[in-house]
């Protein structure tokens, strides 16, 4: 009787643990590495994750890049008054390690998923060879691009080659030595430049075999200046820039049609940049810094003026450079009814405009971000000319470029005047585009060209980020002067 | 063949029991028939006393005469008769068919039943810490969350309100924290046995009492959700007896308690001209001049108070009906109620509109049917709140007094910073909630002792918003509008087996219990811009579709539990039980875990040597130790995801969100607590007393990484923290005397706080993040023997430099920055002659020394009052309201106290120069802006006064009570900011005590009616 009346409770026990299923949530909304990585669609999907993060680094590639050059003044009552504490300090070399300018998660982002894309690949089966050569190959571009940028804002960092999967690795390394992570670059560079096509479809804005020997270029010279260099570097550069400069790929913009270069994107002479497009909600900042801010509500929205082009940049293009008026303009006066009163005659850097909207007057930041394209490497070519002693290559490299731009041909007697010609040039023809300052400091000329009493000289490196010293003491010493 | 006949006997047993009880009547036999009237001391009828045929579950109620009749009755058997606040009687029949009986008031209220989970206790027979809040106490009050009503209330219990915005959150910790994870110090909330995240639906006045299980004993059967304890919500529920009605309501009004000094456009006037003048000296070669706009403004001689254009006095309403009663076998139990509290600061506010339904069915004497439903509807008018970017109270404090709200042409002032009045009218954003439980149940007896209970839930919620920001206001022409939806459904299955028995010596009851919950989420949201006009705030007119997002996710979590308490001769009391926790968050290695625990007591009251001791009524001594645990971490992580979005040049890209842990698994917290529970003088004092100890191991834990990694975390299971408490509670029945009773309360908590043990041993930081434009972000260090979140930044000596040499002569740099007369002074930490990052040191802790409260109610014929107060002390608060209006940036509103700011060299002064330029900044966390948030505050006051029967009686009016109540009539403290209860930063237990942009407490003042019917 009593078992009876127990039957039914049973029952339902029964019924209640076989339902232990629940415990077995699948993410309907996330991918798990247990399904991921397995086709070629997965590693296209991540190395396209490496570009989207390597994207992301432009806005800061471009502040280290220019804002401690001469290139740049920041106002200090211009447009609204908007000024950005951290360029200003910035443009005087003052730092600290607690700035967020001084941390360098987006470029290591950018080199942890490269290593992802490079560690996974390799074991996945691709039908056609070529198409996995082309992903490790873009992967080891993208790695060494950024390892390139952080050498030569940091110097020793920490030297990271594997993906990290899972929590129990030591994660707590020290930096490696700055010539150690030249020696990676190199090694990286040379299976991209071994792996990659010469060409493709959106080759401007995806890595190629010219854009890592552009880069394999500027490695080569900058290395050469430091005290680890290898005496063939300057050499080598010149061969890097001779295989960019034969491809047929690229072709100098006439210079009539200079200002399509950066309006439009995607120009012959480009070799790698970055695509922005504000339809794909890519936008980075460069409009905001240079435009100037309307108030009146009929103008493009957008501007913030928190830089300038500085004076020494200004006054370093001569009559009739066809480069200037993309460079820089002055605010016309019939636009100043727009735009608050203290920002009248005001001369502002033009060669970001973004694209304004038809409804609406929001202006988005979306010009693509050039890395290479072709004068860089030519000019680069010059400098490296000079410094193996072929002063009339190197003048005539200048030459090229000046004609271009409308431009007479300017001589160089001696070694210091063919290099100051050379990194003259490279001032106007790759202003604010993030080259002056590595320019100045690979050269050693910082202190010829910023002499301001509130500019701190002998300060080449940035800070190690506090926030990683705090979570790995390791990392220290931190760098000089800090 | 046989076995066959067995299973067919089973099925149609079953049927029988479901389906056709009624045949079930005709196989009990009955003796005889007992009836009779129960009546009290005065010899008044009691309705609703329940009589019990002993060692059985068979009995009846009185009805509204105190008659009762209880059928099959054995001749030999005994009634237990009982009444809440009345003592047990037990009545042997002795073949008497009419058996009258008078209740005598228990004088020792430890009769009083407990809830606890799944079951119920007598208080006399616990053994466990477990606090309860009677539903009377949460009547009449102007806050939307059962959870806010709990201040001061109870011991162990710590409740702050994160904000003072209608609706908003309220963080509650009951003895400590006990997890670095987000969200995992929150308590596990059950409302009438449903574990839910939605507690804001449950109307108070239709609370009938709200239990804290304390302690590990209490707790851990619930298992893995319950280290940081459970509160049982137990609503009204039908009883027998004539159907009574009530109706209750109050309209108040609602005001900011406390202004802040803010400059007035003169002095912020004066102050401008200073930032020039510092400017210029350390500028010479680029010397500046007054704004031309702050020169207009100036000139067209405004002088705005920005708060009280943001500020006004603000009404708050409630109306609840509520109807209960019951029949021989049906109880029903309605109420609805409507609420609607507009914010002080304008333009916000919420509205509620709540109700429930439930009926009990006695379809036999062995079955039980019943269910409720709960369901509440509610709107939400959001103002930009908190710290973002748009945030009022932030920007607020940073208008200048000499500013225009409008321009002469009737259009808002736009001038840098945001108008905030244009920001509060214009900003268009509404949540809308809809959410529910509903549940059924069967209770079927088996036995005369074995009863089974099979309990089956949902609770729901779907809520959406939307937002949108016109052109006239931050955001500009970009006109960013945005919606979302979030849903969810988690379904309960709770089977319990519960066998009790009472006999002389023993008083036993066990339940065995299976339970089962999913839930299933989703969420939708997305963000759109550049749309043509104001006109349109929803998305169809946008031009950029900037985000489209859904997510669906979902967790399960299947239990087995056990309990057994038993009393041993009144004295001797224990409770062991056992949870085992499967959670589908956690990987296959662990995905099981046990949560044992145990109790004992000793009536010493009971004992002979104290029987001659009159005035002891109660001594009972407590002791438990058990395990609890926490699951509190994202559905997924353990499985390590990849997350879409990484896209480039139009193409998609995935990428890894984090690392993934096979081996994560549960906190555990193991818990001893040792208490004392005394009555004096027939109970009328009583004290009680715990000593705790809090132990969590294997801490989940978001372990900060170095970013060269490519991760800024992982999640780990390492650590070990403590807390260690003392908590006391005095409750004394002062004067009883006819017309004139007179009752008092006190309680204290004192909580340490301690990290024992760090993954690596190394101190975690923290710094928040900061929406609000030019501020400073506050550091917080946990660190081994140190209390979670301690805050981390440099000290401020309490001076300024009076001149530049004074400045060079202490430092080289601060900052990397040379420094300035007219800068802050702060202490090199480390000696090396520079201010820096190395110079940080811990500077104060947001955690409580003790906190408690105290209440004191009275009545005098038809009068009554009571007071409720709470007090916190010994924390710190980072006032970075203070920072804001202090910055030192001459365009920036200023509070008052910076009419001090230094402006000539060898000035002497506490407060640091101003400047046009950032380069004044004195923007470092410091020691300078963090303040003692002790406070004793009046919480509620309520006077009442209840009309003499006399006069309702005629009206059928059983009792009708005006009052008048106010709510935090008074705050005593030193913090300078609105008020020292807020919590900005709620979700990080590593960064509380910050007090940015967050509405304030008001202080409310309403009148109110209670009627009943």
């Amino acid at each position: 009787m009593k078992a009876f009346k127990l039957t039914p409770i049973l029952v339902l026990f029964l019924l209640a643990t076989s339902c232990e299923r629940i415990l077995d949530q699948k993410p309907l909304s996330d991918i798990t590495q247990a399904n991921f990585w397995n086709t070629p669609k997965d590693a296209e999907a991540g190395l396209i994750a490496v570009y989207n993060l390597h994207m992301n680094t432009a806005y800061t590639a471009f502040q280290l890049g220019e804002i401690r050059s001469d290139n740049l003044e920041m106002p200090t009552k211009w447009g609204y008054e908007m000024v950005n504490p951290q360029s200003a300090d910035l443009n005087n070399n003052i730092l600290s390690p607690v700035d967020g300018i001084a941390s360098w998660v987006s470029f290591f982002n950018v080199v942890s998923r490269a290593n992802e894309v490079l560690f996974f690949t390799e074991k996945i089966n691709f039908a056609d060879q070529v198409d996995k050569n082309r992903v490790l190959g873009e992967a080891y571009f993208l790695r060494a691009h950024s390892y390139f940028t952080m050498a030569k804002n940091w110097g020793a960092v920490p030297l990271i080659t594997l993906p990290f999967a899972s929590q129990g690795e030591d994660m707590y390394v020290e930096r490696t030595p700055v010539n150690l992570i030249y020696d990676q670059i190199i090694k990286d560079l040379e299976q991209a430049e071994t792996l990659l096509p010469v060409t493709r479809t959106d080759q401007r804005v995806r890595a190629t075999k010219g854009a890592a020997q552009a880069l394999f270029c500027d490695v080569l010279l900058t290395r050469g200046y430091s005290t680890f260099a290898k005496t063939d570097d300057f050499a080598k550069a010149i061969e890097k820039a001779n295989l960019v400069i034969a491809n047929t790929n690229y072709k100098l913009v006439s210079g009539a049609a200079y200002a399509s270069i950066f309006r439009d994107g995607n120009s012959s002479e480009s070799i790698f940049e970055l695509a922005f497009n504000f339809n794909n909600l890519a936008t980075h900042a460069l409009s905001n810094f240079f435009l100037p801010r309307a108030y009146n509500k009929f103008r493009p929205y957008g501007g913030e003026t928190l830089m300038l082009p500085s004076h020494s940049l200004v006054n370093a293009f001569e009559a009739g450079d066809l480069r200037a008026p993309t460079t820089f303009t002055v605010l016309r006066a019939e636009d100043e009814q727009y735009y608050d009163a203290n920002v009248k005659g005001m001369t502002y850097g033009n060669k970001y405009l973004g694209t304004v909207t038809n409804v609406g007057v929001q202006r988005y930041s979306d010009d693509n971000y050039i890395i290479y394209r072709l004068p860089d490497v030519m000019l680069m070519k010059a400098e490296a000319l000079v410094q193996t002693g072929n002063l009339p290559d190197a003048v005539a490299i200048v030459t090229q470029i000046r004609a271009r731009a409308g431009l007479a041909a300017k001589a160089a007697a001696t070694k210091d005047a063919a290099l100051a010609l050379v990194l003259d040039e490279r001032k106007k023809e790759l202003a604010f585009e993030g080259k002056r300052w590595y320019d100045l400091m690979r050269t050693n000329k910082v202190s010829t060209f910023r002499t301001e009493t509130s500019f701190i000289q002998n300060r080449f490196l940035l800070p190690v980020p506090q926030a990683e010293v705090d979570r790995n003491a390791k990392l220290l010493p931190q760098n000089p002067t800090y | 063949m046989k076995i066959n006949l067995q299973h067919l006997k089973a099925l149609s047993r079953i049927l029988f029991l479901f389906g056709a009880a009624c045949f079930w009547s005709g196989t009990v036999y009955g003796q005889s028939t007992v009836s009779g009237k129960v009546t009290d001391e005065k010899g008044e009828a009691l309705p609703g006393v329940s009589i019990v045929l002993q060692n059985t579950f068979s009995g009846t109620t009185t009805d509204v005469s105190g008659k009762y009749t209880l059928g099959n009755v054995p001749a030999n058997a005994t009634l237990v008769f009982s009444f809440t606040g009345m003592t047990s009687q037990q009545v042997a029949v002795n073949n008497q068919s009419v058996l009258d009986v008078t209740l005598k008031a228990d004088s020792k209220a430890l009769d009083e039943v407990v809830v606890i989970g799944y079951g119920t206790l007598e208080k006399k027979d616990l053994s466990s810490a477990i606090s309860k809040v009677d539903g009377e106490m949460l009547r009449s009050q102007p806050l939307a969350s059962p959870a806010a009503l709990l201040v001061g209330k109870s011991t162990g219990v710590q409740v702050t309100s994160n904000s003072g915005a209608p609706g908003s959150a309220v963080t509650v910790r009951i003895r400590g924290a006990s997890s670095l994870s987000s969200g995992g110090n929150d308590p596990l909330y059950v409302v009438d046995g449903v574990p839910t995240g939605n507690i804001l639906g449950v109307n108070p006045n239709d609370i009938e009492s709200i239990e804290v299980l304390k302690d590990a004993s209490s707790s851990a059967i619930y298992g893995s959700r319950a280290a940081n304890g459970v509160i049982l919500i137990t609503t009204r529920r039908g009883k027998k007896g004539r159907t009574e009605m009530s109706f209750d309501a109050y309209y108040g009004l609602q005001r900011v308690y406390k202004k802040m000094p803010m400059m007035n456009a003169q002095e912020q006037w004066e102050y401008v001209q200073k930032g020039v003048k510092n400017y210029n000296r350390l500028n010479p070669a680029t010397p500046v001049t007054v704004r031309a706009t702050a020169v207009a403004d100036h000139e067209a001689g405004y002088d705005i108070d920005w708060q009280d254009e943001i500020f006004r006095t603000a009404p708050v309403q409630s109306y609840d009906f509520s109807a209960s009663g019951g029949t021989e076998r049906t109880r029903f139990s309605t109420n609805i109620g409507y609420y609607n509290q507009e914010g002080v600061v304008i333009s916000n506010g919420y509205q509620r509109i709540a109700g429930k339904f439930s009926m009990d069915f006695d379809l036999t004497k062995y079955l039980t049917f019943g269910g409720s439903f709960r369901g509440n509807y509610s709107i939400t008018d959001k103002i930009p709140e908190g710290d973002s970017e748009a945030s009022i109270m932030a920007n607020m404090q940073r208008k200048m007094a000499y500013e225009p709200v409008y321009e002469p042409d009737g259009s808002y002032a736009n001038r840098e910073r945001p108008n905030v009045v244009a920001a509060a009218l214009e900003y268009r954003g509404k949540d809308y909630q809809t959410a529910g439980i509903g549940s059924a149940y069967v209770k079927l007896k088996i036995l005369k002792n074995l009863e089974f209970n099979s309990t089956w839930a949902a609770d729901f919620f779907n809520t959406t918003g939307d937002s949108f920001f016109p052109s006239t206001i931050l955001g500009g022409a970009t006109r960013p509008s945005s919606a979302f939806a979030n849903k969810g459904v988690t379904w309960l299955s709770e089977n319990v087996l519960s066998y009790a028995l009472r006999t002389s010596k023993i008083n036993f009851n066990g339940i065995l219990g299976y339970s089962m919950q999913e839930s299933q989420a989703f969420n939708f949201n997305a963000k759109a811009s550049g749309g043509p006009s104001d006109i349109i705030e929803t998305m169809n007119a946008s031009v950029l579709r900037e985000t489209a997002y859904s997510y669906k996710s979902g967790w399960g979590l299947t239990s087995i539990f056990s309990r057994l308490n038993m009393t041993y001769g009144g004295k001797y009391i224990a409770s062991v039980s056992m949870r085992r926790d499967g959670s589908s968050r956690f990987g296959s290695n662990n995905r099981y875990a046990y949560f044992p625990a145990a109790s004992v007591a000793w009536r010493v009251n009971e004992e002979g040597f104290l029987q001659n001791v009159k005035q002891i009524s109660e001594l009972k001594l407590r002791a438990s130790i058990g395990r609890t645990g926490n699951q509190n971490i994202g559905n997924y992580v353990a499985q390590g995801t990849y997350t879409t979005g990484a896209n480039y040049n139009g193409q998609s890209g995935v990428r890894i969100g984090g690392i993934p842990s096979a081996d994560l698994s549960w906190e555990s917290t193991d818990q001893t607590d040792a208490g004392l529970d005394l009555g004096l003088f027939d109970n009328r004092v009583n004290f009680s007393a715990d000593l705790y100890k809090k132990v969590t191991n294997g801490l989940l834990f978001s372990m900060p990484l170095p970013q060269y990694t490519g991760f800024s975390s992982y999640w780990t299971n390492l650590g070990e923290i403590q807390n260690t408490g003392l908590e006391l509670a005095l409750n004394g029945d002062i004067i009883r005397k006819g017309d004139l009773n007179w009752s008092a309360g006190a309680n204290i908590s004192f909580n340490k706080n301690k990290v024992n043990q760090l993954p690596n041993g190394a101190p975690i930081l923290v710094t928040t993040a900061t929406d609000v434009y030019y501020t400073v972000n506050a550091t917080f260090m946990t660190q081994e023997q140190l209390p979670i979140g301690q805050f981390y930044g440099l000290r401020w000596t309490g001076e300024v430099y009076p001149t530049d040499e004074s400045a060079k002569a202490h430092v080289a740099s601060i900052m990397g920055q040379a420094p300035v007369g007219g800068s802050l002074k702060y202490e090199d930490f480390n000696g090396d002659g520079k201010i820096d990052a190395n110079d940080r040191q811990l500077i104060g802790s947001p955690h409580p020394k003790f906190f408690g409260g105290f209440n004191t109610q009275a009545s005098w014929k038809n009068f009554d009052l009571s007071l409720q107060f709470s007090f916190v002390y010994g924390n710190t608060m980072f006032n970075q309201m203070r920072f804001l209006a202090s910055r030192g940036f001459a365009y920036d509103g200023a509070r008052k106290e910076r009419v001090d700011a230094w402006s000539e060299p060898g000035q002497i002064t506490t407060e640091h120069k101003v400047s046009t330029s950032t380069d004044a900044r004195d923007n470092q966390f410091s020691s300078k802006y963090l303040e003692d948030a002790s406070y004793l505050r009046l919480n509620n006051l309520n006077i009442g006064y209840s009309f003499p029967e006399k006069l309702t009686k005629p009206l059928n009016i059983q009792r009708l009570r005006v009052y008048f109540s106010a709510q935090n009539l008074f705050t005593i403290t030193k913090y300078l900011g609105y008020d020292p209860e807020v919590n900005a930063k709620a979700g990080d237990i590593r960064t509380q005590g910050v007090d940015i942009g967050m509405i304030p407490q008001v202080s409310t003042y309403m009148l109110g009616v209670n009627l009943k019917f």
